[in-house]
């Protein structure tokens, strides 16, 4: 195998152990809030231990010191608390986030091909805080020299530059070996007890549940350079061929620290056990075939499109079909097209819905870093807060999940910074010290609702009012004849916010009317109710699915219009001498073809062949299958928009499909072409 | 020449098998249940064991453990059908060395006792 070769193996093995990573991380951090919670739950503690371990694991057989270095000595913090009864205080959580925090770093430099950070100040950070009880440093090297077989069953090797080698071996088993699952996992465990396994593809748990392929790849150093373990994996039955070869060598090319020495006194252990509940390993997920693919959304998008377009040609069909009907002749053709179409539209409205489910995605995509949000903003604003989530798997089309990420983390904030008291005020009012946030999710005819509640102070309408009328937003006068309801709705006017200075963590220049906005350019709606003393409830409605069309904005007289892009064929410049008279209407000639030029704004006024005097572009378009231009002032370009009905009356009005919010917040008519005229 | 231990509760199985391997000259040994299996065990000290899994009295996983139990080095050939597979997995993780899958071809057993004879 050549350079190029190995580091496209490399990258590709990256990849999956990025994804793998991503995935780890996050429940790590989930797992971490809950852990401050309740410090000495030990299904916890595994859990973490088991995500370090996991990360490890892949890090080593990628050759990646800095990371080993940084997941073994938390995992070595977990594993004093985990088996010797060390207290888990709330300075070790601390230490644990800020190994994550510097976790998702280094993730993100591997993903980026960037240069990593450097471990130095974490590794520090978890050594001088080891210092303070008892020593970390202390029981790596213990560990490092200790029996061949620690106590949970994993091995210790030493990584440094000067002593073992990776090796991969990989085995292949005959094609017609009976319960090969075994076969791989006797490999796994033979071999294991010859060398240390730091890793294998698929992994011990992929293997215990079936998920096996011919290839094992099994990552490990041994002092005989593996020799023993490939003798030993040749020697099982079923087995059609071994190989072994230097597994670092291929990627220290791109990974200088994997041969190089690794800085600091603990010794480096990667470790991999034969106990199920820490033997995920690295899987390459790539030899074994799950029930789910990763999709690019542009690629969902780019099927939306396609949809749209087989629904314009079923229109077409019908048409022809009505043609050919009237001429009378072949009317068992028009028929045969007439019950094609129909088909057509079935399939195309089956396809439709279909995609529309593909672009669903479970809140928990958001939700998940809202805990540890909570957790850091309570701590800076020095209030206690207990946090809550239900309804994380209810699932929304991944636009509205876009759309509402920034509004959630809004109205969090808020709860923490203005809900929220601090302990000692909560106190003086009878209520706990700590706070409560909860955030729920749940379906409700055919919206998603999403809400925050809290238990701090409440929203004060007459606060508000004051507010209001000390911003020129209302006066006295007009304040005064408010409800309380409609007070409390005074805070998302535009520019409205009740602290007088915007604070580190509120103010960030948006608003509750941002995040009104927000939605409603979705489709959806904000509801805030709150009582004085007793908390405040922000509910989110939402639609399950949109209706989402591309659209070119066109400006026309001043006001902007969106046309879907499925029917505009082509967009023009009008130079004066393009224009001609036909029959005494204008029309212009593109490329020998007539198109009739009307004015959009002469259009919507009834009076389409009057021209604008600032038209300056025509789109080229058909209505009824004629050839039409369309006259406007100016092109704004093409966005994606949500559409929204106009409400029973003004959906009678002529050539107007619906209405949209778009990106910068303007409303916008959208315009069927088709009817226009 | 080595002794083997044959544990089958099944007369036909546990004679066939014994049999394959007289004729390749061991020394055979049967036991037609996993208690069995275990005192033969410690009385014959055979250099190794045929264990099948499905037994009365005591199934082969808990004959492994036993004799595994008296002596850590034991070396246990587990013989299974092929819908067991985890308590073949099972058996790994006790200590089995090697597995065969019934029904087997002389030749298959053969090797795999080989194999434990000279490791």
């Amino acid at each position: 195998m050549n350079d190029k070769d190995n580091y496209q193996e490399y990258r590709q093995d990256l990849e999956i152990f990025l994804s793998e990573v991503d995935e780890l991380l996050a429940n790590t951090e989930e797992n971490l809030v809950e852990l401050e919670k309740a410090p000495s739950d030990a299904a916890l503690i595994q859990e973490v231990f088991r995500a370090m371990h996991t990360i490890k694991g892949g890090a080593a057989t990628l050759g990646l010191q800095d990371g080993v270095e940084v997941t073994h000595l938390m995992e070595s913090i977990l594993d004093e608390v985990r088996s010797q009864g060390r207290e888990l205080t709330a300075e070790m959580v601390d230490v644990l986030f800020a190994v994550l925090d510097y976790l998702r770093e280094w993730r993100n430099a591997l993903g980026g091909d960037k240069e990593r950070p450097s471990p130095e100040k974490i590794l520090a950070k978890i050594r001088e805080f080891a210092g303070n009880e008892s020593s970390v440093a202390h029981s790596v090297s213990q560990q490092g020299t200790s029996s061949a077989v620690p106590r949970d069953g994993s091995r210790t090797v030493d990584l440094d530059g000067d002593g073992k080698r990776i090796y991969l071996l990989t085995v292949r088993f005959k094609s017609d070996a009976p319960l090969l699952s075994v076969r791989a996992f006797q490999v796994l465990t033979l071999v294991g007890e010859v060398s240390e396994v730091l890793s294998s593809a698929p992994s011990l748990d992929d293997i215990e549940n079936d998920r096996v392929s011919d290839v094992l790849r099994i990552y490990l150093t041994a002092e005989d350079d593996g020799k023993e373990a490939a003798r030993t994996a040749r020697g099982v039955q079923d087995v059609a061929e071994v190989s072994l070869e230097r597994y670092d060598q291929r990627v220290s090319r791109d990974n200088p620290a994997a041969s190089g020495s690794v800085a600091g006194g603990a010794g480096n252990e990667a470790g991999f056990s034969r106990d199920e509940s820490a033997s995920q390993g690295y899987t390459v997920k790539k030899t074994t075939l799950g029930k789910t693919v990763r999709v690019d959304v542009a690629l969902l998008d780019f099927l939306m499109d396609m949809v749209g377009e087989l629904v314009i040609d079923r229109t077409r069909l019908t048409q022809i079909a009505t043609r050919l009907q009237r001429s009378g002749e072949t009317s068992a053709v028009g028929n045969e097209i007439r019950a094609l179409a129909a088909h057509l539209q079935r399939t195309s409205a089956e396809l439709q819905e279909g995609i529309m489910r593909a672009r669903l995605l479970p809140l928990k995509n958001i939700f998940t870093k809202f805990p540890r949000m909570i957790r850091d903003l309570a701590q800076r604003c020095g209030k206690q807060v207990e946090f809550e989530m239900a309804g994380e798997d209810t699932e929304l089309d991944r636009t509205v999940l876009e759309v509402i990420d920034d509004p959630l983390i809004h109205i969090l904030r808020n709860a923490i910074d203005h809900g929220i008291e601090t302990p000692d005020e909560r106190v003086a009012r009878g209520k706990p010290p700590k706070g409560r946030i909860r955030l729920l999710a749940w379906h409700e005819e055919n919206q998603v609702l999403v809400r925050v509640e809290d238990d701090g102070a409440g929203i004060d309408p007459e606060k508000i009012k004051k507010a209001a009328v000390k911003k020129g937003l209302l006066t006295e006068e007009e304040v005064r004849k408010l409800s309380e309801k409609e007070a409390i709705e005074l805070i998302f006017m535009p520019g409205f916010s009740t602290t007088e200075k915007a604070t580190e963590v509120s103010g960030r220049g948006v608003g509750m009317d941002v995040v009104r906005t927000n939605l409603e350019r979705i489709n959806g709606h904000v509801e805030v109710r709150s009582q004085v003393g007793l908390g405040t409830e922000v509910t989110l409605r939402l639609p399950l699915t949109l209706a989402i069309m591309r659209a070119l904005l066109v400006k026309c007289e001043d006001l902007t219009y969106a046309i879907p892009t499925s029917s505009v064929e082509e967009v023009l410049a009008i130079k004066d001498g393009d224009i001609r008279t036909i029959q005494g209407k204008p029309a212009m000639s593109v490329r020998g073809r007539i198109f009739p030029l009307i004015s959009l704004a002469g259009a919507l006024r009834d009076d389409k062949w009057k021209r604008g005097s600032s038209e300056r572009y025509a789109l080229l378009t058909r209505t009824n299958d004629e050839p039409l231009a369309l006259g406007v002032d100016d092109l704004l370009g093409e966005e994606e928009v949500v559409v929204k009905e106009m409400g029973r009356l003004l959906s009678r009005l002529k050539g107007i499909a619906g209405a949209t919010i778009l990106a910068q917040g303007d409303p916008a008519v959208i315009l069927d072409v088709q009817r226009l005229i | 020449m080595p002794k083997v231990l044959v544990v089958d509760d099944a007369m036909f199985m546990r004679t066939k098998t014994s049999r394959i391997l007289a004729e390749q000259g061991y020394e055979v040994v049967e036991a037609s249940n996993g208690e069995e299996a275990i005192q033969k065990y410690v009385e014959e000290k055979p250099q190794v064991v045929l264990m099948d899994i499905t037994m009365p009295v005591l199934d082969g996983i808990g004959a492994l453990k036993g004799i595994k139990e008296k002596d850590p080095d034991a070396r246990v050939i587990m013989v299974t059908a092929l819908g067991q597979k985890s308590m073949v997995l099972e058996a790994i993780r006790a200590g089995a060395r090697d597995f065969i899958v019934k029904p087997f071809q002389p030749e298959k057993l053969i090797e795999a006792v080989r194999k434990q004879c000279q490791t």
